[in-house]
């Protein structure tokens, strides 16, 4: 048999049996009642809701290892970081709402979200300037108490 | 009857403190009454201590937690959705509601290499 035919043969075994070690795509109930303008909820849907919530529109490949393994991480990290759908419950320390809205702001000022292999994927992520300071000027504003975050 | 009472810049700024703390409290809808429990958490020598911190389940709590380190800490539990920074020497109050039963994790994010703790909720 031809190197090439078992190199070929090995990769599909391999791809096949990846897929018996899938992770599973969830999206949990949502807990909390997140409201912002509908100015600011719709970029934030369209570009942040996927890892950021849980309400996560899983694309047909998003079920295919090893590509599910990573997307499913991102997922489940952004979830644990910042979930939009459970706002409540960080509400229900005003502080803790606070430090969520102020790592927002400085994520948004310096790019860092949404990450840039995802936005080269997903044109949708991509905020306009205009949008981005709608939600920035947004979560300043919604700060519980003191000063708007720096 | 004339009284005659001093009252110090101190003990003004610590009331106003306390009204602003109420009201903040009263917004966020927990309350935090003289009955309420409060659970002390130190960060210190790289760990928290206590590191398991057990609490009665159904009731409200909030855990002061104080940073002995040099460094800023940034005391956080997923399970619980909490995430705040505390300062070197700072000490902060962290609000919880009533929970289930269970084990809560918490950590350190700024120093990852450290180990967490827990809170067990009997």
């Amino acid at each position: 048999m031809r190197k090439t035919t078992i190199v070929a043969l090995t990769a599909a075994v391999a791809l096949v049996a990846m897929q018996f070690g899938r992770r599973e795509r969830t999206n949990p109930a949502n807990r909390g009642s997140f409201s912002p303008p509908a100015s600011v909820a719709q970029p934030l849907r369209r570009a942040c809701f996927d890892c950021h919530s849980n309400e996560t529109n899983w694309p047909w490949y998003s079920g295919v290892a090893p590509l599910s393994w990573l997307i499913v991480h991102d997922v489940d990290e952004g979830r644990r970081r910042l979930n939009f759908s459970e706002w409540a419950e960080y509400a229900s320390d005003p502080e803790t709402q606070r430090y969520k809205l102020e790592q927002i702001v400085r994520s948004l000022r310096r790019g860092d979200m949404a990450p840039s292999y995802y936005r080269l994927l997903h044109s949708a992520a991509r905020l306009t300037p205009n949008e981005r300071d709608r939600i920035v000027r947004w979560a300043e504003e919604a700060c519980p108490t003191g000063s708007p975050p720096r | 009857m004339i009284f005659n009472f001093q009252i110090s810049a101190s003990r003004i700024a610590g009331f106003l403190s306390l009204l602003v703390f109420s009201a903040t409290l009263a917004i966020a809808g927990i309350s935090i009454a003289d009955d309420d429990l409060v659970f002390e958490i130190r960060a210190e020598g790289g760990r928290y201590d206590p590191s398991e911190l057990q609490v009665p389940a159904g009731r409200p709590f909030a855990i002061h937690v104080i940073n002995a380190e040099t460094s800023a800490i940034e005391f956080e539990s997923f399970e619980l959705h909490r995430e705040r920074a505390v300062q070197p020497g700072e000490t902060i109050t962290v609000l919880i509601p009533a929970l289930s039963p269970g084990t809560y994790g918490i950590f350190d994010d700024f120093h990852r290499d450290t180990p967490g703790g827990s809170i067990l909720v009997k």
